[in-house]
């Protein structure tokens, strides 16, 4: 049995830190906080890989980040540090810094966190919960957390009974908060591709044309291709719906084919990181794919709060 | 005259500070560590000394030794001081003896007699009614029995909350203290009101040019006025147990807080003009009706819980607490004020105990930009309106929340603060609410002690809603301990289109 944590006790160190390193600083000092960015992950909360991550990209989006994480070992015990990442502002003798809050607890004591972190929000700021382990979905000690969100941010992609878990993640969503999915903002590549294609004098008027949508994927439908397929169903109701074609040497999502009066665009991943637009074997364009996580982070992170867009999309995948 | 010469801002005069109940837990945690600091500022008078009561048979230098200890453990920010302390507390002196003793006030009379001629005191006197308020008919009766309400000097007593359990018990107390003492010499403390920021209201909406304007029904959606605690009895339930949340804080701290945020200028910062224009607009407060109760007022009790590591018990599992008490340890309210600046605005009240964070703020939401320019299309957030944060416990200070632009291409906006926090500006440790109040007293300044007629206003508007609390069967408990109240709370607002902040 470890120190029982409180929020009081946390904040209240908190704030120690930052009179300390205004006293001993040789530079002023900015407390930075945009957000409460709450950051559920399968390993220890002071996973410097994490950590690592979360300073670089603290510096685009500043954010009272805490991390809620497991611990090793038998009974039931809880641990709480603080810390404070301080960059110097470019060209200025200022320091910018944000902060850090990890909190672990034991398998047993998982259900001891969520009420400690319900008092560690930051005030009147967004709180983004960002779920690298979806077990916070489960019913069961952690599903506190995403009740605080005013977004949720999961990555379907990396789930297998993906439909389950968006359902529950729907369902424990707060009012008015917003869900986020890794795996849509993956496909804004693609999505823009497509836009821009039909955006051609040429192709334009075969948008209302298109007859046939083809979605190739590899292994079990990943929720990328579902929502890809649901977008473009929306974006052409008088289209049937896309049929999934599953390739035996594909892995995800790789290709997407659209037919309309004889013409086929051909949207699909030539390069790991870079997608190409073809039509009748003629290339039409080509152009990266597969952001970076912190691209991707910053991309849901954009919108707080729902996206009507993604909404219609999920609520079709769905249903 | 020569006063005005001088850069204080107030003389305080001579005077013997008399504690009816010296042993007590508000004397050792709160009334000793502000004299003390008193002291360590030079803010206390050249003649002033301290007489304890209470009925443990001990001596002055043993009460000194108790006080000492209760004083070293109780100071927040600062260091004891063992020189400080040995000088102060040579005006520190004990008389024991029960409080219903006729013969106490005899010997009472010669004491004080007596550290009034060795510590030049003026025969100024400062009564402290730090006893349980079952005690008080007692000891105003016996003081004017006495004679000791009267004298060569003034004569003035402290009455601590809470005035009475109802509005009939309020007026029962306040007709007793007439009899002794006149209103202008009877200061009834709420220490919300000596609070720092509590008082840095006025100045913020008096001083400043920019935010009266704006102080209306035409700006302003709602208010939110929050104290909540995380602990749970430490100890009190028994007491508490008799009280509860509406009459332990709404009924006289976050009624109070609502006057200042919401009252009209008064026409000069004099403690008449100021207590004036609070009084005015508690009697402003819409009373509730029996019928509209359901939908105002929201009781809770917190339940048992596992938080950060730790079996937290539930209200009726505290030591000497009734396992099946009604009382309410979470209570919150929508109160509208009938007048032309505030008409329709729901100013929202809500406190509680066992809730994730302490804290204690007021949030004055602003009403949305009127045209939602940047809101199509998702590419921006749901608009989040201008809100003005007064915090006054912990990191006191004042925020502003308001959109800006997200860097980069496109039009996204996020809710960013703009911060002001009393520490980091001034630097200074904030006197403690005791200090500011006990200090008033002593100088005569009543402005932030709350008057009859505004406890009487404070009992009428939660008059009804004890009422119909008493009546009621809640099924308790209705919260966990670590959330932040029962989710009718929730309804409370949502009934109005409101949503309680994240704090």
């Amino acid at each position: 049995m470890g120190e029982p944590i409180h929020a009081d006790a946390i904040l209240a160190q908190l704030g120690e830190h930052w009179r300390m390193l205004a006293e001993t600083g040789q530079t002023e000092v900015l407390r930075a906080c945009a957000m409460t960015l709450l950051v559920h992950t399968e390993g220890p909360p002071s996973d410097p890989d994490l950590a690592g991550f979360l300073a670089a990209f603290e510096l685009a989006h500043p954010a009272r980040a805490i991390v809620v994480g497991r611990l090793e070992g038998a009974g039931r015990r809880v641990t709480a540090e603080v810390r404070a990442r301080c960059r110097l502002a470019p060209g200025r003798r200022t320091q910018i810094c944000s902060e850090q809050i990890e909190l672990g607890a034991t398998e047993e004591a998982l259900a001891d966190l969520p009420p400690v972190v319900a008092g560690l929000t930051a005030a009147d700021l967004p709180v983004v919960v960002w779920l690298r382990d979806p077990a916070a979905l489960d019913p069961g000690p952690l599903a506190g957390l995403v009740s605080l969100g005013d977004k949720l941010i999961l990555d379907s992609d990396a789930l297998r009974d993906w439909r389950a878990r968006l359902r529950r993640a729907r369902a424990l969503l707060a009012r008015g908060a917003g869900l986020g999915d890794l795996a849509w903002a993956r496909l804004t590549p693609w999505r823009s591709i497509l836009a821009e294609a039909f955006h051609h004098p040429a192709r334009k008027a075969l948008l209302g044309a298109v007859e046939r949508i083809e979605v190739h994927h590899g292994g079990p439908l990943p929720a990328g291709a579902a929502y890809l397929a649901a977008w473009l169903r929306l974006l052409l109701p008088a289209c049937p719906a896309a049929t999934f074609v599953e390739v035996a040497d594909g892995e995800g999502l790789c290709s997407a084919r659209l037919h309309a009066q004889g013409l086929e665009l051909a949207l699909h991943r030539s390069q790991p990181r870079e997608l190409e637009l073809a039509s009748a074997n003629e290339l039409l364009c080509r152009q990266p794919d597969a952001p970076l996580l912190e691209e991707l982070l910053a991309e849901e992170l954009a919108l707080i709060g729902p996206d009507p867009v993604f909404e219609a999309v999920v609520e079709a995948v769905l249903n | 005259m020569l006063d005005e010469r001088l850069r204080l801002t107030r003389r305080v005069p001579p005077c013997t500070l008399v504690i009816f109940g010296a042993n007590g837990d508000l004397a050792r945690r709160k009334l000793l560590p502000a004299l003390y600091r008193l002291a360590a500022e030079r803010r206390l008078p050249a003649g002033f000394a301290v007489l304890g009561n209470s009925r443990t048979p001990t001596n002055d230098e043993q009460f000194r030794d108790r006080m000492q200890e209760a004083v070293a453990g109780h100071l927040e920010d600062a260091d004891f001081d063992a020189r400080l302390w040995e000088e102060f507390s040579r005006a520190l002196f004990y008389l024991p003896g029960d409080l219903r003793d006729a013969s106490l006030y005899q010997r009472l009379a010669a004491r004080l007699e007596e550290i009034d001629r060795t510590c030049r005191t003026a025969g100024n006197i400062l009564f402290y009614l730090s006893t349980a308020p079952s005690l008080y008919p007692e000891v105003v009766s016996r003081l004017a029995s006495s004679g000791l309400h009267t004298g060569p000097g003034w004569r003035r007593i402290v009455v601590e909350k809470p005035f009475g359990r109802d509005l009939a018990e309020a007026r029962k107390l306040s007709r007793l203290l007439y009899r002794a003492f006149p209103e202008e010499a009877i200061f009834r403390i709420d220490h919300y009101l000596g609070k720092e920021t509590v008082q840095n209201i006025l100045a913020f909406r008096f001083a400043n040019g920019i935010f009266e304007p704006l102080w209306n029904r035409r700006y302003i959606d709602h208010v939110q006025i929050t104290a909540a605690e995380s602990i749970g009895m430490e100890g009190r339930g028994a007491f508490y147990q008799e009280v509860g949340a509406l009459r332990d804080m709404i009924q006289n701290h976050l009624l109070q807080v609502m006057a200042t945020v919401a009252m009209e200028p008064p026409a000069a910062f004099e403690p008449e003009a100021v207590r004036d224009e609070r009084a005015k607009l508690l009697r402003s407060i819409r009373i509730p009706e029996e019928p509209e109760i359901a939908s105002i007022a929201v009781a809770g009790q917190y339940g048992p819980a596992r938080i950060g590591g730790e079996d937290v018990p539930g209200f009726r599992q505290e030591p000497g607490v009734d396992p099946n008490s009604p009382t309410e340890t979470y209570a919150a309210l929508a109160l509208f004020v009938e007048n032309w600046r505030w008409a329709g605005v729901p100013f929202y009240l809500r406190t509680g105990k066992r809730l994730p964070r302490r804290f204690t703020d007021i949030a004055i939401q602003f009403h949305a930009a009127p045209h939602a320019l940047f809101g199509e299309a998702g590419i921006a957030e749901p608009m989040r309106p201008n809100l003005l944060v007064l915090r006054i416990q912990p990191e006191e200070g004042i925020s502003l929340r308001f959109l800006a632009k997200l860097p980069g291409s496109g039009m996204k906006l996020r809710p960013v603060l703009m911060d002001f926090n009393y520490g980091a500006s001034f630097g200074l440790r904030a006197p403690t609410a005791y200090q500011t109040l006990l200090l008033d007293a002593m100088a005569g300044d009543p402005t932030l002690y709350t008057r009859q007629d505004m406890v009487e206003a404070c009992w009428a508007v939660v008059q009804p809603i004890l009422e119909a609390w008493a009546r009621r069967r809640f099924d308790f408990p209705n919260y966990a301990a670590g959330t932040w109240g029962p989710p009718e709370a929730e309804t409370l607002l949502a009934r109005r289109g409101h949503r309680w902040r994240s704090p």
